[in-house]
């Protein structure tokens, strides 16, 4: 099953008395199974039957069923120590986790135990046990779970006002589901924003010493949300907004040594993107106050990233080199989008730079630039041969109207499939021509024509949309 | 071949992990042509090479025989799952299932066996007199699904009134529904009912009141699913989310782009195989539970529900040479092959040469051992890689052609056959919540 070496296994198992001593323990066992549902058929409940259980349950700590006898014996009496207490319940779990740290019926059990001896529990020391358990495995969502769990009894979530307990029990702060005893009314109004608070500096300390600590981050952002919302009750919107930029400020400079330290590891440049875009304001058609100082968040990023990647490329192309690009294409297109700060060249470098480094992807990166190309080309003219000949003559923009306007727009001839790009050189507005290097081009309310070397060609007016994206391309091809 | 992971500036418990499960799937990936004669020998005398090429074999009769191996007396080191025999049956006949090998003589085994694990209140447990859970009511009824169009009473062995009132009892107000009794609340829950429900013609429109809500809820901001909400993204309960979603014909509830994005990322770049979640490990299992959670979310963008599998008729014709397969048509595993948003090539690659035990059965990596559930799971990941949304029907085979196995159906995991067949013989039951729980 999960986790267990080959190579290890295999040399026990081929000893001889290593397997008889594991025959023995599975006779023994399936005796104890056997004992243990005839005194569940009797309802038996007394200290004797919830040993008996713990046997198994040491054995095989997924055995739901057994579980759930041991506390069907706890409620069935509630006399101080009658069967089980807090001490028999913690230990035997703790048994079975450290077995099996994976096993869902003893995390559970713990739960349910901790909630039903509410009295003689310790939170404290519980958060203590998580903390030595992400020790272990700092990855083990049943343990932070469980850690989630116990901060929520903390905070007392279940007697706290509707909207906010909503917002803690969907990142996790849940009290228990089933009906549990009712927690003790807090002695004073419980301190939430310092509990959350040294919970994120649990995960700084954790991301400090393993930048790859998945699960740091994914519990960072639920805090990080929670805390602002806590921070900024009762403030305007403007107010809130300008709060959440300096808390994502002062959390990319965390994210900063991290990507400065290892630019390799994932992790943390999908933690980056995700702080960005969770920033990002309000929707609006305007240039709202709002989206001005997020495009100064982003573009004060712009810099240190510049410099990573200068850094990483110094040496080649680097997969560190490869994220920064990717999330500095990713920031670029969002000025523009945003406030349209025209960075079309900038953004083309760094596809350009992506498409050497990143080689697996690189037809991804040529499809981007395709894309931006395509979403910004129109068809603005289009005239073909009189008597279907097949010649096509249109006038295509591709990009916005920045710089010398030939760059942006131009004329095209599609012969037999092939574009040729015409070189402008004059337009006479009152008379209808435009004149061509290699002939003229003449528009009126009757109709067109093509004045070249070749004599006069008849055109006639098409509608835009009759043009097929292939042609485009081709002209698009062509261009330069 | 990059080996950009050995460039770390940082050192870190991960990153050597990492590093070393790098290290020990490498020398798996050999040019088989580049090898001399007597290495080549012994890879074709095990079987791993065709006879007269280069390609990699599914070694189909040994993982048979390792499989009916788990459907027979079992040894101590299997006393852990006691609590969850049905998963064993399920994944050895699934397994076995998928490479054409169930035995009628089998039937009437699974059948006394499962029925005896079935509570008089609903719902299966991992054994007999165990409280009834999700998991086992899971594996209980696939198992029995898939041998009942060889012998229907199979059909009849699920209590579905009892059954259904037993999915009621579970469910909770958030939308969530427990394992079991006093159990614990998570997507697992979620998928296990949903899934069965459908199958047996359960989807009440009160069964499935907010269950789409509370699974919406689990997803993170990365885009994958955790267990519960606050829970970090995960392979399984991304899978238990997704397919449960679509089976209620609302996946689009969800953010679909960032699922996309999370799930195609768990490909490993260097191994081939994926990983459970970011910054951990290559495993097996996720082949399907990665895998397939892609090629439901495919389906779907191509306007298919639930039931729908994606996979063209697959009608193996009967090689006469006894052989049993098909061997005439298949797509070459190019990278850009089929029409699923991984790399299906690369992921067959992993499975057939690092999750192949050599002796039978199918394993996490090299340096796991094999077991029933990773050869399930590896090979219900080739499955839904070979055939879910290939062009035509065509399946995308890696290595030697006969290494096409059954198509599985993505949401369900039996083959789409085994869906079909229930989905006939429950389509007229009484699937009404007033009738179903007098």
């Amino acid at each position: 099953m999960h986790g267990r070496n080959r190579i290890e296994y295999e040399a026990k198992v081929s000893n001889a008395d290593f397997t008889k001593a594991l025959t023995k323990k599975v006779i023994n066992y399936t005796a104890l199974v056997k004992a243990c549902n005839a005194r569940k058929a009797k309802k038996v409940s007394d200290n004797e039957t919830l040993k008996l259980t713990g046997t198994v349950l040491g054995i095989n700590p997924d055995y739901a069923t057994l579980w759930n006898y041991r506390r069907e014996m706890i409620k069935s009496d509630s006399s101080p120590g009658a069967v089980g207490t807090w001490t028999t319940e913690s230990e035997i779990t703790n048994k079975c986790l450290q077995k099996n740290p994976k096993s869902y019926p003893s995390w559970f059990h713990r739960k349910w135990s901790f909630l039903h001896f509410v009295e003689d529990s310790n939170v404290q020391e519980e958060i203590e046990l998580t903390t030595n358990f992400l020790k272990l495995d700092e990855r083990n969502f049943h343990c932070w779970n469980y850690r989630r769990f116990l901060i929520s009894q903390s905070l007392s979530v279940s007697s706290l006002p509707t909207d906010l307990r909503a917002l803690l029990c969907s990142s996790g702060f849940a009290p228990q589901l089933s009906s549990p005893p009712p927690s003790p009314p807090p002695s004073s109004s419980p301190e939430i924003l310092p509990l959350l608070q040294s919970e994120l500096n649990f995960t700084t300390h954790l991301i400090s010493s393993n930048f790859s600590n998945y699960s740091a981050y994914h519990y960072r952002s639920h805090l990080l949300p929670l805390i602002l919302h806590l921070q900024t009750l009762g403030q305007s919107p403007a107010e809130t907004y300008s709060a959440k930029l300096s808390q994502t400020k002062e959390e990319l400079k965390l994210l900063q040594s991290a990507i400065f330290t290892e630019p390799s590891d994932q992790s943390s440049w999908w933690y980056y993107r995700h702080l960005l875009n969770s920033s990002s304001p309000p929707p609006s058609n305007s240039i709202t106050p709002e989206k001005k100082i997020y495009a100064e968040l982003l573009h004060s990023t712009t810099s240190p990233l510049r410099e990573l990647i200068s850094l990483e490329m110094s040496e080649g192309f680097t997969p560190g080199s490869k994220w920064a690009l990717n999330i500095l294409h990713y920031i670029l297109e969002t000025l523009d989008a945003l406030i349209g700060m025209n960075l079309g060249d900038d953004a083309d470098e760094i596809l350009d730079m992506l498409i050497l480094s990143d080689e697996d992807k690189k037809l991804r990166y040529l499809e981007i630039k395709n894309e931006k190309v395509r979403k910004k080309t129109e068809v603005l003219f289009v005239f073909q041969e009189r008597g279907g000949g097949g010649e096509v003559f249109l006038e295509v923009r591709r990009g916005r109207g920045e710089g010398p306007k030939d760059k942006y727009v131009s004329w095209f001839r599609i012969k037999e499939g092939k574009a040729s790009r015409l070189k402008f050189k004059s337009w006479d507005k009152e008379n209808g021509v435009r004149m061509f290097e290699t002939g003229a081009l003449q528009v009126d309310a009757e109709g067109a024509g093509w004045i070249s070397g070749e004599g006069l060609m008849e055109l006639v007016k098409r509608k835009k949309t009759d043009v097929e994206r292939d042609v485009v391309n081709e002209c698009l091809r062509v261009w330069d | 071949m990059s080996a950009f992971a050995s460039k770390f500036t940082v050192e870190t418990e991960t990153t050597k992990l990492q590093q070393d499960t790098e290290a020990e799937v490498s020398p798996f990936f050999i040019k088989l042509d580049g090898l001399n004669d007597s290495q080549l020998k012994h890879l074709r005398d095990v079987g791993l090479v065709n006879e007269t090429g280069y390609d990699v074999r599914l070694l189909r009769e040994k993982h048979v025989k390792y499989l009916l191996t788990g459907l027979g007396n079992l040894s101590a080191g299997y006393s852990s799952l006691d609590a969850s025999r049905p998963w064993i049956a399920y994944w050895c006949l699934h397994s076995l299932d998928l490479l054409d090998a169930v035995d009628d003589d089998l039937c009437p085994r699974v059948m006394s066996t499962l029925k005896s694990f079935q509570n008089e209140t609903g719902g299966f447990g991992g054994g007999p007199m165990q409280l009834s859970h999700g998991a086992p009511t899971y594996a209980s009824c696939l198992a029995l699904l898939l041998v009942a169009p060889k012998c229907p009473a199979a059909y009849e062995c699920i209590d579905r009134p009892a059954l259904y009132k037993w999915f009621l009892a579970m469910k909770t107000p958030t939308g969530g529904f427990r394992m079991h009794d006093d159990g614990e609340v998570d997507v697992r829950g979620t998928y296990t009912v949903i899934a069965i429900a459908a199958l047996c013609n359960l989807l009440t429109p009160e069964l499935c009141e907010n269950v789409a809500e509370f699974t919406v809820s689990c997803q993170t901001y990365e885009g994958g699913f955790g267990g519960e909400p606050g829970n970090e993204a995960h392979g399984g309960y991304a899978f238990c989310a997704v397919a449960a979603l679509q089976i209620l014909g609302k996946l689009d509830m969800c953010d679909v782009e960032a699922l996309k994005g999370w799930i195609a990322r768990r490909q490993m770049s260097f191994e081939g195989g994926f990983q459970g979640r970011a910054n951990k490990l290559v495993d097996g299992c996720y082949s399907f539970w990665q895998g397939g959670a892609m090629a439901v979310v495919n389906a779907a963008e191509n306007g298919l529900s639930g039931f729908d599998s994606g996979v063209e008729e697959f009608i193996p014709e009967v090689d006469s040479s006894g052989d049993g397969v098909d061997v005439s048509k298949v797509a070459e595993a190019t990278p850009s092959a089929g029409g699923l948003t991984f790399d299906q090539g690369l992921l067959q690659r992993y499975v057939l040469l690092c999750g192949q035990h050599v002796e039978g059965g199918l394993r996490d990596k090299p340096s796991k051992m094999r077991d029933y559930y990773h050869t399930c799971y590896n090979l219900s990941g080739l499955s839904v890689s070979q055939h879910v949304l290939s062009e035509d029907g065509v399946p995308v085979v890696y290595g030697d052609s006969a290494n096409v196995i059954a198509p599985t159906h993505a949401c369900f995991n039996i083959r789409v056959d085994r869906v079909k067949a229930a989905q006939t013989y429950f389509k007229d039951k009484i699937c009404d919540h007033t009738e179903l729980i007098k």
